[in-house]
């Protein structure tokens, strides 16, 4: 896009901007009502985010978050409370601290363990692509992916975004 | 899109400052201290 490194929901396809706070939208597209304040307590709108590392680990679907990371934010303004987790108004990165395995979904500590980032989609077969975060593993079978470059890419990432690895 | 459960409460968390990491301030070079120029008065 601008040769930079972005943080993107998985969810909406939406940038998260550096240096700023990143806004929840209404749930409803077809809304004329300006002065909603998302998110509402019945739907499914807002920025979500689990209250622990274990109750992330434990809920999320590893094959829609295959090849990314897992973090945590600090989240304000209207938030709606669940059982193992938040949708939230506002939200900011505070730091990186997983990363799971685009292709074996394993969790990788990114502060202790080997890592690398591929970004260009290996197609294994027409049902099956990967692209992102990788373990040391796979990288070394599918990808063989510098990982020296790798980590520079993440410091440029969480100096961009002023967050941390954890 | 993973699973937070069932639905709890409502609160609204209204920061004093909103928790956004510091901006890097850019280098400004520093400016000479210029010397008050004498003024010439006239009797």
């Amino acid at each position: 896009m601008d040769g930079n490194l972005w943080l993107r929901s998985i969810i909406r396809n939406e940038l998260w901007p550096p240096m700023e706070r990143f806004e929840a939208h209404c749930s409803s597209f077809k809304t004329t009502d300006h002065s909603c304040i998302s998110p509402e307590v019945n739907s499914t709108s807002g920025i979500y985010a689990y209250k622990s590392t274990s109750d992330a680990l434990e809920n999320l679907d590893r094959c829609s978050y295959r090849g990314t990371f897992l973090g945590r934010v600090s989240l304000w303004g209207v938030i709606q409370k669940h059982q193992f987790g938040y949708r939230a108004q506002f939200a900011y990165p505070v730091s990186l601290v997983f990363g799971i395995c685009c292709v074996c979904k394993r969790n990788v500590n990114l502060k202790s363990e080997p890592f690398a980032i591929g970004w260009a989609s290996l197609h294994i077969t027409e049902a099956f692509s990967v692209s992102g975060f990788l373990c040391e593993d796979c990288n070394g079978i599918y990808y063989s992916v510098d990982i020296e470059s790798s980590h520079r890419e993440l410091s440029a990432l969480t100096e961009r975004y002023g967050i941390s690895i954890e | 899109m993973g699973k937070i459960g069932e639905f709890e409460k409502t609160v609204v968390a209204e920061p004093i400052k909103e928790p956004l990491p510091a901006k890097v301030p850019q280098e400004v070079p520093e400016k000479p201290l210029k010397e008050p120029e004498p003024v010439e008065v006239s009797p």
